[in-house]
C-alpha cells in the first residue's frame, strides 16, 4: 500500500448492519431447497415466505475484518503469506490474488438463533420447516457478508483501491483446516465467533475468509466462473 | 393389497401426514398416515404388511427424486409421513413382531457440517425397513467405530458436502477397516463419485437416497 493508506493496516474494522438491510429472495431459498428454476408449488412458496419474515426477528449480524500489508505469493501459486502466516489457498484462488498487495481478514455471522430455531423444529418432526429455515439462514449469512464486501469496497475506493472477490477455507480447494491460522490472525472470539477443533465455527451460520486489495485488483460478478473445481457442490447447483 | 396398506403407501409417497396436514392440497381434510396405520392396527392387520406398505411409498417418492420428478422438500413430507407411520410400529419392533433388514449408521465426515443430504439419506433407508443410527455431522473415525462397536455388523454411510472434507473419508474408511476389516462403508454427497468412492475403497457409491438404499439391500 501506498503511504497515503498505510493508516488501514492492521486496524480491526467492525461492521454490524441492521437486518431491515439483509434482502433474502425466495427464488433462491427455492432454488436452494432443491427445485428447479421457475417451480411453483404455493404451500412450499407460503412457507418459505414465512420464514423470511420471521427471520428478521432471530438474526443479529456482527461481521468485521483486519487488513494484513505484504501478502506473499509463491512462485508456484499453491499457497500464499498473508501476516507471516503460510495459507495451503491453492492455484484457484492464488491466481485471483495476484494483483492484490493486501489482504483483508474477515469473519461475519448471523448469530445461533435461527441455527438453533431449525434445529427445534427438526426435533420436533418439521422436517420442511427445519429445512427451509436452514436454508434462509445460509442465504442470510451470505447476504450479510455481500454487505461487508460492499462496505470494504467504498472504503478501498476512497483510497483508490480495488479489491477482489472473497475466498473461504473449505472452497476452491483451500483446506478448512486453515481455519486456525485465518483465526490466528484476528482477535480472540472477534464476532462472536469461535473455532472447534475440526475448525468449525460456532454460531454454525457464520463465514470466514480473505478478501485481496490493490490498486489493480478486481471484484467478479459471478465467483465460480474462476472455479476449475467441477465436483464442487455450488458449482454443480449453479451449471 | 390391503386397501389401507394402499392407502397408507399413497400417503408416504405423497407426503400426507395426518387428516389435520394441508399439504398435499389435492388430499386436505382426508385421513393421513397417522389415522390409517392407527386403523389398520386396530383392524389387526399384521404390522409386517403395514412396514411393506411404508416402504413401497418410500421408494416410489425415492425413485421419482432420482429422476428428478420430485424435489427435497416432497422427500421431506414424505419422510414426516412415515415417521408417523414408524410411531405406530415402535412397539412392534421392541417386541421383535417386526424385523428389520439390518443396522445403517450413517454420519457426515469429520469437518464437514451439512446435515441435510445424510438425513434425508437416513430417512428414506429407515422408511425401506432398515434400523438407522445417524450419528449426526462432524463424525470423527473414533466415533465411527465406537459406534460399530457397539453394533457389530451394521453397515456404514459416509456422507460429504465439501471437496475438501471428502478427505477426511478415506482416512475413516482406513481407521474402520483395521479394527473392523469386514465393515461395509458406502459413500454419498455432491462431490463424490463411483471413481472416488473406488479410489478410497469404499465399498459402494450412492448418488442419491435411493442409491443408497439399492446398495444397502443389495449387500
Amino acid at each position: 500500500m501506498t503511504n497515503k493508506n498505510k493508516t488501514l493496516i492492521d486496524r480491526v474494522y467492525t461492521f454490524n448492519p441492521d437486518n431491515s438491510e439483509l434482502v433474502v429472495a425466495p427464488e433462491i431459498i427455492r432454488m436452494n431447497i432443491g427445485y428447479p428454476r421457475n417451480h411453483n408449488d404455493n404451500h412450499i412458496d407460503e412457507m418459505i415466505d414465512k420464514v423470511i419474515r420471521l427471520s428478521k426477528e432471530k438474526i443479529d449480524i456482527q461481521s468485521g475484518f483486519k487488513i494484513y500489508d505484504n501478502i506473499e505469493i509463491y512462485p508456484n501459486r499453491t499457497g500464499m503469506e498473508i501476516g507471516g502466516k503460510e495459507f495451503q489457498t491453492q492455484k484457484i484462488i492464488t491466481s485471483q490474488m495476484r494483483k492484490a498487495e493486501s489482504a483483508a481478514l474477515f469473519l461475519c455471522t448471523i448469530g445461533p438463533q435461527m441455527e438453533n430455531w431449525s434445529q427445534e423444529l427438526i426435533q420436533e418432526g418439521e422436517l420442511l420447516r427445519g429445512y427451509i429455515v436452514d436454508a434462509v439462514a445460509s442465504e442470510s449469512v451470505e447476504k450479510a457478508m455481500d454487505l461487508t464486501h460492499d462496505y470494504l469496497e467504498q472504503l478501498m475506493r476512497q483510497e483508490g483501491l480495488g479489491i477482489t472477490n472473497r475466498f473461504s477455507p473449505g472452497y476452491c480447494r483451500w483446506p478448512v483446516s486453515d481455519q486456525h491460522i485465518l483465526f490466528s490472525l484476528l482477535p480472540p472470539g472477534f464476532c462472536g465467533i469461535t473455532l472447534t477443533e475440526s475448525s468449525l465455527m460456532v454460531p454454525v451460520k457464520s463465514v470466514s475468509g480473505f478478501i485481496g486489495i490493490g490498486p489493480d485488483a478486481k471484484r467478479q460478478d459471478y465467483a465460480c466462473n474462476i472455479c476449475d473445481d467441477t465436483t464442487c457442490f455450488r458449482k454443480k447447483i449453479k451449471s | 393389497m390391503n386397501d389401507l396398506i394402499g392407502q397408507i403407501s399413497i400417503c408416504i409417497e405423497r407426503g400426507k401426514v395426518n387428516k389435520a396436514a394441508p399439504y398435499p392440497p389435492d388430499m386436505r381434510e382426508q385421513d393421513g398416515a397417522d389415522e390409517l396405520t392407527k386403523q389398520a392396527i386396530d383392524d389387526g392387520i399384521d404390522p409386517n404388511e403395514i412396514l411393506h406398505g411404508c416402504m413401497m411409498g418410500m421408494q416410489k417418492i425415492g425413485e421419482k427424486f432420482s429422476r428428478n420428478e420430485a424435489f427435497v422438500p416432497e422427500l421431506l413430507m414424505s419422510a414426516k409421513a412415515m415417521t408417523a407411520v414408524m410411531a405406530h410400529l415402535k412397539p412392534f419392533f421392541q417386541s421383535g413382531n417386526v424385523k428389520r433388514k439390518g443396522k445403517f449408521v450413517i454420519g457426515t465426515v469429520a469437518g464437514d457440517l451439512h446435515d441435510i443430504g445424510k438425513k434425508l439419506v437416513a430417512m428414506v433407508v429407515e422408511g425401506n425397513g432398515w434400523d438407522v443410527i445417524d450419528l449426526g455431522v462432524d463424525v470423527s473415525a473414533d466415533k465411527f467405530i465406537a459406534a460399530i462397536d457397539e453394533h457389530p455388523g451394521c453397515i456404514v454411510g459416509m456422507s460429504a458436502l465439501l471437496t475438501t472434507t471428502m478427505v477426511n473419508m478415506e482416512k475413516s474408511i482406513q481407521g474402520i477397516r483395521a479394527k473392523h476389516p469386514g465393515t461395509k462403508v458406502i459413500v454419498g454427497g455432491a462431490p463424490l463419485s463411483t471413481e472416488y468412492a473406488n479410489k478410497i475403497h469404499a465399498d459402494g457409491y450412492a448418488a442419491d437416497p435411493q442409491g443408497a438404499v439399492n446398495l444397502l439391500n443389495g449387500f
